[in-house]
């Protein structure tokens, strides 16, 4: 109980700080619809729709958003030594580390929420379905697990910004290639049945793992 | 010979290297590599469909194999060190970590040499050749944390955590990366090599290669993890001095 | 026989990148570890040196 109501603070307390400053949702919205500006010519070659490259552009820029929206949790605490702190609290590590990923998860979730309906005017997708819907979820808790747990080493070098993509991407690869795979499933409207058989039972084995095995080694990240 | 052995600075170098038992193991992979060699080139039966280019076989599959070990022995020493503390652990995973990425670094190149001449382009994505490049981004980041760590203990618990995150993933990888190829399959070109059609004395040379493979990456991790130590040890004695 | 002739070259090339490769590893290995043990000889024989009372260098940097 206490564990719960300790990681539901440090999550509150970060949705709290973006509430008020609104920095990061915002130009994290701008950068995701930069990203598919910006792809639209790189493919967009020939006259015609994007849809068959939507799936991979919707992930790419909510992989790309994800980085964004990680390194600016911790970032922000290293900052004026707020870590500090947030780990002398008389909280346990795991408490720190689920606050934070949901946190991370709450503002990633917030940011794609809003960049979908825009990806689905601009790319001409059935965006509104609950399957997908599902995808994102459990997606982005990957995401936001792996994402945490790499922030708070980042954080703590002086070159956070590129360290973090590349510990991140190499690692997440399961999770894009299984959200890219389901959303083409859902978006051609065809059978879904590997959706439910094959990616989401990939997405949920990655998710369990990662949240078993990032808060075990959570500590470790913070000593010396 | 004696140079490669460490030697005291009392004892003669022929004597000091013939108590080694890495100037053994240095013995015993050129050796094993050079009757390797001997079996691929002339013992081994040219493949009737692929020619010559099939002896790449040889080395390419143990190779891949002992870079898979060097990521195990990473994550296991990673998982040693977090508990045990003993510095040893974290050059033991530092020194597999760095072969591993030799090695797959040399998968990966034999690879794109083998996928030349049998399938018509350098690069393709094939679910092995894929998840060896994405070991390979892993790993080499692995190598890179170290050098960002403020102190140097953070640098060794760091690597020790991305190493058990790294080789958790690597099944995840490899199965999601097999399924994504199922749907898209690769472009071949050329023929292509039936896996279960294995001769087998070409798998009895195939089982040799990985003993010459696994002589030469236990030399080559035991002298990284000596190397490492006197690093360590002259790293220490340096900072010890500037204290004084 | 259908063997392509343009086949031997990768493969040679492929021997060679790979030998060359372990070779270069294993000669970098045991020549940076053969300097950094005559480092750590030289600072022995440093700190040896400095303790000897009366030397007058105990300030010398190591």
């Amino acid at each position: 109980m206490r564990l719960l109501s300790a990681t539901l603070a440090i999550a509150w307390k970060d949705v709290r700080l973006e509430i008020r400053s609104r920095d990061t949702v915002v130009s994290a919205l701008i950068f995701g619809l930069i990203v598919v500006v910006v792809f639209n010519f790189g493919l967009n070659r020939t006259p015609g729709s994007l849809a068959p490259a939507a799936p991979g552009l919707l992930w790419v820029a909510y992989g790309f958003v994800g980085v964004l929206a990680m390194n600016r949790a911790f970032a922000r605490e290293q900052e004026q030594g707020a870590l500090d702190g947030l780990l002398a609290a008389p909280v346990s590590r795991d408490a720190v580390f689920l606050g934070k990923m949901l946190g991370t998860l709450a503002f990633m979730l917030v940011i794609e929420g809003v960049l979908l309906p825009v990806f689905a005017v601009m790319l001409d997708l059935p965006a509104l379905s609950p399957t997908l819907g599902l995808i994102i979820l459990l997606a982005t808790i990957g995401f936001a697990t792996v994402g945490t747990f790499f922030a708070a080493i980042a954080a703590q070098t002086r070159s956070r910004e590129i360290l973090l993509p590349v510990l991140f991407f190499p690692v997440i690869v399961p999770v894009i290639i299984a959200a890219v795979e389901a959303t083409a499933l859902v978006l051609q409207g065809g059978p879904m049945q590997a959706v439910w058989t094959r990616w989401l039972p990939l997405l949920v084995v990655f998710d369990a793992l990662f949240l078993v095995i990032c808060p075990w080694i959570f500590g470790y990240v913070f000593e010396g | 010979m004696a140079a490669i052995a460490g030697r005291g600075p009392t004892d003669s170098p022929i004597r000091s290297s013939l108590r080694d038992p890495r100037f053994w193991l240095l013995v015993a992979t050129a050796a094993l590599t050079i009757i390797d060699g001997y079996l691929i080139f002339v013992v081994a039966p040219t493949d009737q469909v692929l020619g010559h280019i099939q002896r790449i076989f040889y080395i390419h599959v143990p190779i891949s194999i002992l870079s898979f070990l060097g990521f195990l022995v990473c994550a296991v020493a990673g998982i040693g060190y977090l508990i045990r503390r003993g510095e040893v652990w974290d050059r033991v995973a530092h020194a597999a970590a760095e072969v591993g990425v030799v090695f797959v670094t040399l998968a990966l190149v034999t690879g794109v040499i083998w996928a030349r001449p049998v399938w018509g382009v350098w690069w393709t994505w094939e679910p092995r050749l894929t998840t060896t490049l994405i070991l390979w981004l892993i790993y080499v980041a692995y190598l890179m944390i170290r050098h960002y760590a403020p102190t140097a203990q953070q640098g060794r618990a760091w690597s020790a955590v991305v190493g058990i995150i790294g080789f958790v993933d690597v099944p995840i990888v490899y199965y999601s990366v097999q399924w994504w190829r199922s749907i898209h399959p690769v472009q071949v070109i050329g023929p292509e090599a039936a896996d279960d059609a294995l001769e087998p004395i070409m798998a009895r040379i195939l089982v040799f290669s990985l003993v010459a493979a696994l002589a030469l990456f236990s030399y080559l991790l035991l002298e990284r993890v000596a190397l490492r130590g006197a690093e360590d040890a002259v790293s220490a004695i340096r900072r010890q001095g500037t204290y004084d | 026989m259908t063997v392509p002739p343009s086949n031997l070259p990768y493969l040679f090339a492929a021997f060679a990148v790979v030998w060359a490769v372990f070779f270069i590893y294993a000669a970098y290995m045991s020549w940076r570890r053969q300097s950094v043990q005559r480092d750590l000889q030289d600072l022995h024989e440093a700190i040896e040196s400095a303790e000897e009372p009366g030397d007058g260098d105990e300030n010398r940097t190591l």
